[in-house]
């Protein structure tokens, strides 16, 4: 069962293009999207919100097909985003007093459970809150209209720690019936440690992989040793290099491989995403 | 479409009571004569629609907008209805205050009434019709095109109304025919709403088609 199923998206900007990208996100859990800045991230969200026109490609919400049912597919994703474009002269009452008409199944009994939750003073404008309090008055808005999936662009970038952890705990609650999932786009690749099931990673608009993050994690592995072992073979073997005086570090995309090729020659350990991410992202840079 | 309307005319309720308020003022210290209600009639639904796009995109509330459970022709869709409400507020206002002005001095015969209160409404939905397409393709540069073509309908109007003012004070005090026979006198006043109305349909498929292929983000 797929919440998101995406088919040779492209999209071409004067200084981007996203090339064909293909993937699922599965129902049910929570699936995190990462790369680095101008990975394309954003595009592929706002492609899926009808924000941007994709050049080519198919987009498909729960079976649905994306434009052709867009009202029925929004009025089942809840969304939030780090560009929060709400009415600025608007107190957080009003802005919700606007917004919920747009949603047949929309609970002001949510709403104000969320808003005490994330302590949200309703008289408040918009234009006067903070980052972080504009990014809660966004989630209390996406999750009280009972949605099923959730899609957040990098929404944990204005938030304090504390809540950051409290969020996370709010997400997997949320994916807990398993009907409702997540898509999580983010480079704070530590919450996705947490709390993603799946991870799409993206780099200078090309889908690098997308799959469960436990495979991603036994796949990968951190490679450590001292610069006598780097010849040009072995250099192309890696994903990306970081090499300094007293030896290098690197990512290998086969963890088996890795483990023929060095023995006990050199020290291989468990990436984080946040290993795989910049190895990713700067791999051809390094490997010049 | 009606969540939208809806929404537009809560969060913009001040803006319009503002220009109420201003008209109201404008016709207390200037007085309800001459063709006064008329250029009332004219600026406040322009002035109010205008507002109401432009916030749009100056904000980027569009971006907030398109992500509701709404498709871009409904946006296309609120924003025209407005237009034609609020250019129907326009004739409402002209009337209003023409009447206002019966039994007074000079006043107007109710052919002039018809005809001008139909020429307010078609200047309206003309400017509009010139507007809306060119906010949704060019978003706020738009608007300084618009305050450039206002300024210049605003001088074209006013000297214009000044030469009918003398026109209808001396058409006023020969013996008037019937409305009928007035307006027939006169079928421009008769086909230049529903020109507009053209015009404005004409601007509504051209928005529609500009905002569906646009990229907002």
């Amino acid at each position: 069962m797929t919440a998101i199923d995406i088919q040779d998206l492209t999209k071409r900007y004067d200084r981007f293009t996203l090339h064909p990208v293909s993937f699922t996100v599965p129902k049910g859990y929570i699936t995190g999207l990462i790369g680095p800045n101008g990975a394309g991230k954003s595009t592929i969200i706002k492609a899926m919100l009808g924000l941007v026109r994709p050049d080519s490609g198919q987009i498909r919400f729960d079976g649905r097909s994306f434009p052709q049912e867009e009202r029925a597919i929004k009025e089942q994703i809840g969304f939030v985003s780090d560009e929060n474009h709400f009415y600025e002269q608007l107190t957080v009452a009003e802005l919700k007093r606007n917004f919920a008409p747009f949603y047949p199944e929309w609970s002001d009994a949510d709403f104000a459970r969320y808003a005490n939750l994330f302590e949200l003073d309703l008289k408040k404008r918009i234009k006067d809150l903070s980052k972080g309090t504009r990014m809660k008055v966004s989630l209390a808005l996406a999750l009280s209209h009972n949605a099923r999936l959730l899609i957040m662009d990098e929404p944990t970038g204005g938030l304090d720690p504390v809540f950051r952890r409290e969020l996370l705990d709010l997400l997997s609650d949320f994916i807990q019936d398993g009907e409702r999932s997540v898509l999580f786009s983010t480079h704070i690749t530590t919450d996705l440690d947490r709390v993603a099931d799946y991870i799409i990673c993206m780099n200078r608009g090309r889908l690098v992989f997308s799959e469960s993050k436990e495979s991603i994690l036994e796949r990968y592995v951190l490679v450590r040793g001292s610069n006598e072992l780097l010849d040009r073979d072995v250099r192309q073997e890696f994903i990306g290099l970081r090499e300094t005086e007293v030896g290098f570090e690197a990512l290998h995309a086969d963890r088996r491989r890795a483990t023929e090729l060095f023995r006990n020659a050199a020290i291989l350990e468990n990436p984080t995403l946040e290993d795989i991410l910049y190895y990713t992202a700067k791999g051809e840079v390094l490997l010049g | 479409m009606g969540n939208l309307i809806l929404k537009d005319l809560r969060v913009h309720s001040k803006i319009g009571a503002l220009l109420l308020v201003w008209a109201l003022g404008f016709l207390l210290f200037l007085g309800a004569k001459g063709l006064m209600g008329f250029t009332v009639g004219y600026y406040v639904p322009l002035f109010f629609t205008i507002i109401i796009v432009s916030a749009e995109f100056k904000n980027q509330n569009l971006l907030f907008i398109n992500s509701l459970p709404v498709t871009r022709r409904d946006i296309v869709n609120s924003k025209f209805a407005i237009a034609l409400a609020t250019s129907i507020l326009g004739v409402v206002l002209s009337i209003g205050i023409s009447l206002m002005q019966k039994g007074g001095e000079a006043s107007m015969p109710l052919e002039w009434t018809i005809a001008l209160t139909l020429l307010v409404f078609s200047l309206c939905l003309l400017t509009l019709s010139l507007y809306l397409p060119m906010v949704f393709w060019l978003g706020e540069k738009a608007l300084l095109f618009v305050s450039v073509l206002i300024s210049a309908l605003f001088i074209f109007l006013t000297s214009s109304f000044k030469d009918l003012s003398g026109w209808i004070g001396t058409y006023a005090d020969s013996a008037a025919p019937s409305t009928l026979a007035t307006l027939l006198r006169f079928p421009g006043m008769l086909l230049l709403p529903a020109l507009s109305l053209g015009t404005l349909f004409i601007a509504w498929l051209i928005s529609a088609r500009v905002l569906e292929k646009k990229d907002l983000g």
